[in-house]
């Protein structure tokens, strides 16, 4: 009974005094948004292949190893793995996933390029349950040309959901039949798929077809190129399957590398490869492995957010406690009243905590609204697909209640103990004073507020410092007027035909072709100096064409670009870029033959004499070292995936290339993109960063403002006998309001104080990951202080302007 | 002086004069409050300011007193001192036959909640409640029926002709209404005494009269009242006026 008049009065008190009111609700509901925001993000990312039934019991075996002192980490496993590992006693299940290369895929209503084709071993779906939306799991991957499809992407290809037993052609040559479809792969997975065709099958056709450059890689131990998942029974001690799946693979790889390179297997050309296994719900967080099939996450960062979630809560009730109290005047009477009248400390400590909570719980409701409308903006910055219902739904909701009610207690701690420790006398005839300690703590607060705005204010300018200038540094490419063009598929036809079509437009100035373009992660293989077997190197191998250096505006920097074709000596001509260069110089060796070891059973030419060197191209953005890179030459165009087109400047250029494109290539969609946005993808993650950044600056300024209103509404109520004396004393509303708020500008100038050194340091630990950086020009600080400073003026003006002028004016 | 006066010819042969010419009374629960030698100063960082000294005072059971003074004499102080929200630097406060000088502030929450009610010249209603609920405040922290609850304050609203406004919130009515409410709120419990600090002192001559009137009904209704004033005028209502001087009480005589 009591708890409802304290709330009664709460919200009395709250309409009486709304536009302080409102503002302090607004504070805490911002606060508590962007903590519900973040802790949501943290809880979605923590919890990856967390939705699998029997999680606990599904493990991925990944590949570690060494090639000639290179360590080897890889998510992706040899094929005859699964088989080996099926005999162990504790194992239940296991199959493989195998990623396919993108292909041109045709529904009935549409067509397009896609890159989600994997295939799978028949018992997939008893280790990764999805929802069969038709077909069953057990048949969908038995029969020969049966693919399963996704929601969506049946959504995509056929315009309906319903579509077991419809045809989808690939590459224009091969049919499967839709055999079931499931659910899309929920977001937070740590791979995903749009099509999902039977990986045995494929199989035993390679088996049938040796002459297939992709039948060496069934058999073959040191080929990786597949996922490899085990069910584990239950209760099953992990350590020990780890040892046992040791114990059965480790005489096969060595029969293998004995068989591959006759014998040699120890010094410095050693060639070692074991397997591990991983559970895989860790893999999101804490998988350091290379090839995984999507993106991870960095656990720090987590912990990052989470502690960042945990200060803006903190941040927020202290905001809140000195807005409750900075205006603590106009409770005075009703403590002192409810004092006079038999309420006792406890009762009064109950009073504002409930109000407190009552607050919270408040402004819950509106983070939630909040939430709720900022959650769109926050996916496309995390590049994730969140909901509040997701969060909602979870049984850990109720940490939503414990965590809002722990914040309206710690929140309302201070200003019971301050309200409730009243002298009711002193209280009603306004004699109070606030300790200069209380003063001091307020400041403090304050200082740290503006000096984490600042840090993260510079920071942010810094990053889009960084990002811009590693964007105008040289990519070892010239981005403008180009567009690379996605052939698609392993069927080459018309390939060169089209190449001809569009070399005879005016528009067109130059066109390469390429395995790889910039993006694209070029497969790296194993090279030794003709004559040297000592020592492996691992080189990223190009297949391109002549007219790839110039269409892509390549710096050769020493020798000549190559002629097609092998020369006198039966050697094919290759041309190595800088880093490469340096890295065969450091082996030593002054040889100019190259002979290329791994993939040698799928390649055409494995001996190549080089006879250029390009400047680095960058791959994939500069963040990092430059990968040493061999271009060789792609006889007629057999493994070319992409076109190089420079463009003149001439308008409809882009148009002119699609008009050959439907003449040469009719039926196959042109998907294209300008090799500047191929570029700027090179850093969408520090990009991500950056607009995170963004948002954790706006936060900090925000939270500064409120900080500031709460210290100069403090600061006036601590001086107002001072000012009514001074006014009397004929001092003017400037001298009032300088007077008042010294220690506002004293606190905030010790803030800037901390900040500056602070930001510069933040920053340099951020440039530290890049291998080329910059230094942030002096004006990058000041214009943050500026910006600051400007804040802390107008809300000086505002609040502080407002009260002095009643001060005058009484 | 102290002991100068008698207030209680009535009840003569119950005390007897000591050595030193003070009262001694040898029925101590009969009084409401009896005070020897109060000693309170303020302390500030170099100085004390001494507020009351030596004060002596007695209010029986039923009496209306008045203690008259000019600003400064300690008036204040002393309201607080005798409404059991502040302790004595020294000397002797006994409510009810109980020594409360020594006492906590819990101790002494427990003691005047439900028996002191205090009037004010600000009126101090909270400006969250309305007249009703001001009015109930006292009753929130005495452990009573919701039922009861209603009941009295209807009855106390009644009694002060508030009922018409008892949905009203403070800023909504006149100084006599509010003055009338704070009497409602200050005996809604049905105290045992009533300190009232300049009750007139915010009003006009009429409102002064009207909350005079009401004062004294609620003194004849049996509840103890001490009015704390600086006119003589309105202490002459009171049966007994007790003057106090720079923290001594200088008089203390009874009033006809």
């Amino acid at each position: 009974m009591r708890i409802l008049n304290f709330i009664k009065t709460f919200f009395r008190n709250i309409l009486l005094h709304s536009g302080f009111s409102l503002l302090t609700l607004f504070g805490l509901s911002i606060g508590i948004a962007m903590s519900l925001l973040v802790l949501i993000y943290v809880y979605y990312e923590s919890n990856y292949d967390r939705h699998w039934p029997h999680t606990e019991q599904i493990f991925r075996l990944y590949s570690y190893g060494e090639i000639s002192g290179e360590a080897i980490k890889s998510a992706v496993t040899p094929q005859p793995l699964a088989g080996v590992v099926a005999q162990a006693e504790d194992v239940e299940a296991v199959v493989r996933l195998v990623p396919g290369a993108r292909k041109l895929v045709a529904g009935s209503f549409n067509r397009s390029l896609e890159s989600g084709f994997f295939y799978a071993d028949p018992g997939f779906f008893e280790i990764f349950d999805l929802t069969f939306l038709e077909g069953d799991p057990h048949s969908a991957l038995r029969d020969s040309a049966a693919v399963v499809l996704t929601r969506s992407t049946a959504l995509r290809l056929f315009g309906e959901e319903k579509v077991k037993g419809a045809l989808l052609t690939v590459e224009d040559s091969s049919v499967f039949r839709v055999s079931a479809v499931v659910e899309d792969v929920p977001a937070n997975s740590h791979f995903s798929f749009d099509f999902l065709a039977s990986w045995p099958e494929v199989e035993a056709r390679l088996r049938k077809h040796p002459e297939d450059e992709r039948a060496g890689m069934i058999d073959n131990w040191l080929h990786l190129n597949s996922y490899t998942y085990l069910k584990a029974k239950t209760n099953v001690n992990v350590s020990q399957l780890g040892r046992e799946v040791a114990a059965l693979t480790v005489q096969e790889v060595e029969q293998q590398i004995a068989a591959s390179f006759s014998g040699r297997g120890e010094g410095e050309g050693r060639i070692a490869i074991n397997f591990g296994l991983q559970s895989v719900s860790s893999i999101h967080l804490h998988s350091q492995l290379d090839n995984e099939p999507r993106e991870r996450a960095s656990s720090l960062y987590l912990y990052i957010f989470t502690a960042i979630a945990i200060f803006i809560l903190l941040v927020t009730a202290v905001n809140f406690m000195n807005l409750t109290t900075a205006k603590a005047a106009r409770r005075y009477k009703e403590v002192a009243v409810r004092k006079y009248f038999g309420a006792g400390r406890r009762m009064l400590i109950m009073q504002f905590l409930t109000e407190a909570v009552a607050f919270s719980f408040l402004a819950l409701f509106l983070a939630l609204v909040l939430v709720e409308w900022l959650l769109p903006v926050f996916n496309a910055m995390f590049q994730i697909r969140m909901s509040v219902a997701d969060f909602i739904r979870e049984p850990d909701t109720i940490w939503i209640l414990v965590l809002t009610m722990s914040l309206g207690v710690l929140s309302g701690s201070y200003p019971a103990l301050f309200f409730s420790g009243l002298k009711p006398w002193s209280a009603l005839n306004g004699n109070m004073r606030v300790s200069r300690l209380g003063l001091v703590l307020r400041g403090l607060l304050i200082s740290f507020q503006t000096a984490l705005a600042l840090v993260l204010l510079v920071l942010t300018l810094g990053m889009a410092w960084q990002l811009h200038f590693l964007q105008r540094s040289s990519h070892g490419f010239q981005e403008e007027d180009a567009l690379v063009v996605e052939w698609g598929g392993t069927d080459t036809e018309g390939l060169l035909e089209l190449k001809e079509g569009l070399l005879q437009r005016s528009e067109v100035d130059k066109v390469g072709l390429a395995q790889f373009v910039p993006g694209d992660d070029p497969t790296v293989v194993s090279f030794r100096w003709e004559g040297d077997s000592t020592r492996v190197l691992l080189l990223a191998l190009n297949y391109v064409d002549e007219g790839f250096f110039e269409a892509l505006g390549a710096e050769l920097t020493a020798g000549r670009w190559w002629n097609a074709g092998p020369d006198s000596s039966g050697a094919a001509e290759a041309v190595i870029s800088a880093s490469a260069l340096r890295l065969l110089e450091q082996s030593g060796a002054q040889q100019q033959f190259l002979e290329m070891i791994g993939g040698r059973s799928t390649a055409r030419d494995y001996r190549f004499k080089v006879v250029g060197v390009v400047a680095d191209i960058a791959f994939s953005g500069i963040k990092g070292e430059a990968r040493p890179m061999v271009f060789v030459p792609d006889r007629e165009a057999a493994r070319s995936e992409h076109l190089i087109i420079r463009l003149n400047t001439a308008p409809g250029a882009v148009n002119a290339v699609q008009e050959v494109w439907r003449e040469q290539a009719p039926g196959r969609t042109m998907h294209y993109s300008s090799l500047a946005a191929l570029k700027e993808g090179f850093y969408a993650e520090e990009q991500r960063f950056a607009h995170i950044a963004v948002m954790f600056a706006l936060l900090a300024l925000v939270l500064m403002v409120f900080g500031l209103i709460g210290m100069s509404a403090f600061l006036l109520q601590y001086h107002q006998k001072q000012l009514f004396i001074r006014k009397v004393l004929s001092a003017g509303f400037k001298d009032l309001l300088a007077y008042s708020l010294r220690d506002y500008w004293l606190f905030l100038a010790g803030g800037m104080a901390l900040g500056l050194p602070a930001a510069a340091f933040v920053l340099q630990f951020w440039l530290a990951g890049f291998s080329r950086t910059f230094v942030l020009p002096f004006y990058a600080y000041i214009l943050p202080v500026l910006l600051m400073l400007m804040l802390a003026f107008v809300v000086a003006w505002i609040t502080g302007g407002r009260e002095i002028r009643k001060v005058v004016d009484s | 002086m102290a002991g100068a006066g008698v207030g209680f010819e009535a009840q003569a042969n119950r005390k007897a004069l000591s050595d030193t010419g003070q009262r001694v009374y040898d029925l101590e629960q009969w009084l409401m409050i009896h005070t020897r030698d109060l000693v309170k100063g303020y302390h500030g960082q170099e100085v004390t300011t001494p507020v009351l000294i030596n004060v002596n005072i007695d209010v029986g059971d039923g009496e209306f007193v008045a203690i008259a003074g000019p600003s400064g004499s300690g008036k204040s102080t002393l309201f607080n001192i005798l409404g059991l929200l502040e302790a004595p630097d020294a000397g002797s406060i006994v409510f009810r036959g109980e020594e409360v000088a020594g006492l906590g502030e819990a101790d002494r929450l427990a003691l005047r909640r439900g028996h002191i009610a205090y009037v004010f010249r600000q009126f101090n209603l909270v400006d969250e409640l309305s007249v009703a609920e001001n009015v109930a405040l006292p009753l929130l922290y005495l452990k009573m029926k919701r039922s009861e609850r209603r009941e009295r304050v209807e009855e106390a609203l009644g009694r002060f002709g508030l009922g018409h406004i008892s949905r009203r919130f403070p800023r909504q009515l006149s100084g006599l209404q509010q003055q009338m409410t704070a009497l409602a709120r200050a005996t809604v419990f049905q105290p045992t005494l009533l300190l009232a600090d300049e009750p007139t002192g915010n009003l006009n001559s009429a409102g002064g009269s009207a909350v005079m009137e009401a004062l004294s009904a609620i003194n004849e209704a049996g509840t103890t009242l001490v009015l704390f004033t600086n006119s003589m005028q309105e202490a002459q209502k009171a049966r007994r006026i007790i003057q106090l001087f720079d923290g001594h009480v200088v008089t203390d005589h009874a009033h006809t």
